[in-house]
């Protein structure tokens, strides 16, 4: 018990860890829950996170072009239809194109709250759970490297407050929970290699999770992999490198095992659901025809704007020269301890798969999101604040304190007091809704808003060049998509509807896809 | 190392034990649904033969039997619910609804077909709901 013994310095600095990580636990759990207090606008895939988890029969509502739907029509989409009832979620997602985990936990979660009102802090439970285990890794993991009382807090919050990961946490998706796993792969993985400690069983468990959670893990595992056997190699462990090649290939094989659509998925041409796996493929083999361009532009929308990316690269790369000042004495060769040599080791090597990776997503995703690169970046991130865990006294706190304080998003926490969340809106405004949309019917654009849309007594949709004839008892309320103007909505509308109304637009509500306008009758 | 390491090791075993009991215990929940537990969906359509027209209504309960569930629809919300703006009204017309001949169908939730359960006319029924919206449209 000499741990936890304060006469002794060790003790309290023990003591001290431990108070320190409950602080910050219990702040990024309230970071969390403000950001997630904080969610009003839905991405077009979380309405499909909902649906796959919990409807087997569908994904996006299925409709006719245009016409009135009953309040019951988006009060019963979404909802658990089949509680606990994993096979019908494993089949639906054996027709789509992802591994089941995430829409299994999504299922039990819906399930537990199956009669209760559909919320947004149900649906991110899981996000919310998945973000204090990243907390605890990612805490766990710099004390481990630097052995220091407070680097650990300040990277791990600087992580937790860092715009991509709260991005992450309020999305319904599952990035947040792919995330954990790689993150856990990463803090196993170094553990084994560079502290010569037995976490084979993590290993394999985050192997397993995470590619039981999303295709692109195994991108996070395999370049991961690759920099554990060359520093295996180098160090002539041959017993731990075959150990960990045997943890990572029963792990993989139980995979493939346990869910072989994955065959199909990747490999098929003729894929259920498109062949976004064979695209990833064809992708992959051509990775010398780069796309740079591309990858930069993940670089933008990760990092806040590409200037402050190209800022914290200039000013990582000075203060390595500072680093390198400091330690060095003239006349004098570079000494480094060798803490601080595996420290920079354990960096580089998170920063520079991080980057490879921006590269193979960049070539290989369908689409140019950000959240595909949600397996690395975190191991990114915490990798380039440790490189500043080097610097001598405590210097290094100064260049993470200032990265996070430019990189810091106000809005996912200090919300805008004069906006009014458009579910809200609509709790309030519970009449009938009329859905104005431009040209041709985006089924996507209807579901994404099925918070709003279950609240509001009965929703009409129609297109804008599309006759619209009806009568409309009372008041009522008008979501036009954003390339259409109020003005020409209400000139159509007006020629529409047989009565009079006043119009009064509402461009405080916040809704992904619509401008809200509300019609109200003129005696 | 193993010896050096055996809390690490202690920690992982614990982790996995935590997994496959976590596994286990979901998956025996999801063995245990069986008819009559969680929430039911009740996948009510009324068929209108002379128009071929099938006017569809969804509702919630809790109920565990289906002639509860039968007296449910009837005398709660669920068939009085008002939507007044075209897409939904009663038909008052008693000729009409000599005419039709209506019969529900009920799907519960772990049914993988559609029940034929009752069959009503449309006299046994106070109200009915049909789309006119359909038509409008």
């Amino acid at each position: 018990m000499k741990l936890l013994d304060l006469k002794n310095k060790k003790g309290m600095k023990t003591v001290l860890v431990a108070v320190l990580f409950f602080v910050g636990l219990i702040a990024t759990f309230l970071i969390a829950k403000e950001a997630i207090a904080n969610k009003a606008i839905f991405d077009h895939d979380e309405s499909l996170t909902m649906s796959l988890a919990n409807e087997h029969r569908m994904g996006w509502l299925v409709f006719e072009n245009h016409g009135w739907f009953a309040k019951s029509f988006f009060q019963n989409y979404i909802v658990t239809d089949y509680p606990f009832q994993y096979k019908e979620v494993i089949a639906w997602e054996v027709e789509d194109n992802h591994p089941p985990l995430y829409y299994l936990l999504i299922n039990i979660i819906s399930s537990f709250h199956q009669r209760e009102p559909l919320t947004v802090g149900m649906m991110l439970e899981l996000n919310l759970w998945c973000f204090l285990i990243n907390y605890i890794i990612v805490y766990w993991f710099v004390y481990r490297c630097t052995k220091s009382y407070i680097y650990p807090l300040v990277i791990s919050l600087a992580f937790v407050l860092n715009p991509f990961n709260l991005e992450m946490l309020i999305m319904i998706r599952m990035y947040q929970l792919v995330s954990t796993f790689s993150l856990l792969f990463m803090a196993a993985g170094m553990s084994i290699v560079f502290f010569d400690e037995p976490w084979y069983i993590l290993l394999a468990l985050a192997i397993v999770g995470g590619g039981q959670t999303h295709y692109f893990f195994y991108y996070a595992m395999l370049l991961l992999c690759i920099c554990f056997a060359v520093v295996l190699c180098l160090q002539k462990r041959w017993k731990t490198l075959l150990l960990s090649i045997g943890t990572v290939l029963a792990a993989v094989g139980f995979n493939f095992l346990i869910f072989p659509a994955v065959f199909t998925h990747v490999f098929s041409q003729t894929a259920p659901n498109g062949n976004l796996g064979r695209e990833a493929l064809d992708g992959l083999t051509s990775i010398w025809d780069m796309n740079t361009f591309r990858a930069f532009t993940y670089f933008d929308l990760t990092w806040g704007g590409k200037w402050i990316f190209y800022f914290t690269v200039v000013l990582s790369i000075l203060i390595g020269l500072l680093f390198v000042f400091m330690q060095t004495k003239k006349g004098k060769k570079l000494k480094i301890s060798e803490t601080k040599k595996q420290l920079l080791v354990i960096g580089w090597i998170c920063i520079t798969t991080s980057c490879i990776n921006v590269y193979l997503v960049s070539q290989t995703a369908s689409y140019l999101y950000a959240r595909y690169l949600a397996m690395m970046e975190g191991i990114g991130i915490v990798g380039f604040f440790l490189l500043f865990a080097t610097l001598p006294k405590h210097f290094g706190l100064i260049p993470i304190i200032l990265i996070s304080a430019l990189t810091y998003k106000p809005t996912y926490l200090h919300r805008d007091p004069n906006l009014v969340f458009s579910f809200d809106y609509a709790k309030e405004h519970n009449g009938p809704v009329v859905v104005v949309l431009k040209e041709e019917l985006f089924i996507y654009e209807v579901c994404t808003s099925f918070l709003d849309f279950m609240e509001y007594s009965s929703v009409g949709i129609t297109h804008y060049e599309e006759p619209f004839p009806n009568h409309i008892d009372g008041d009522f309320t008008v979501y036009y998509t954003k390339d259409l103007s109020a003005k020409e909505v209400e000139t159509y509308l007006e020629k529409e509807i047989d009565k009079k109304v006043e119009w009064v637009e509402h461009p405080e509500v916040e809704t992904n896809y619509y401008y809200v306008l509300e019609a109200k009758e003129v005696q | 190392m193993m010896k050096k390491h055996w809390h690490i090791l202690l920690l992982q075993v614990v982790l996995l034990l935590a997994v496959l009991g976590s596994f286990f215990y979901l998956k025996g929940l999801g063995d245990k649904q069986v008819y009559g537990s969680g929430r039911n969906r009740y996948f009510i359509e009324v068929h209108n033969d002379l128009q071929q027209e099938v006017i569809s209504y969804t509702i919630e309960s809790y109920e565990t039997q289906l002639d509860k569930v039968l007296e449910e629809l009837q005398e709660t919300k669920a068939f009085s619910y008002q939507l007044t703006n075209g897409e939904l009204s009663i038909v008052n017309d008693m000729e009409a609804k000599k005419e039709l001949t209506a019969y529900w169908l009920i799907k519960v939730n772990w049914d993988k077909e559609y029940r034929k359960v009752q069959e009503v006319t449309l006299q046994d029924m106070d109200t009915i709901w049909i789309m006119y919206a359909q038509e409008k449209w």
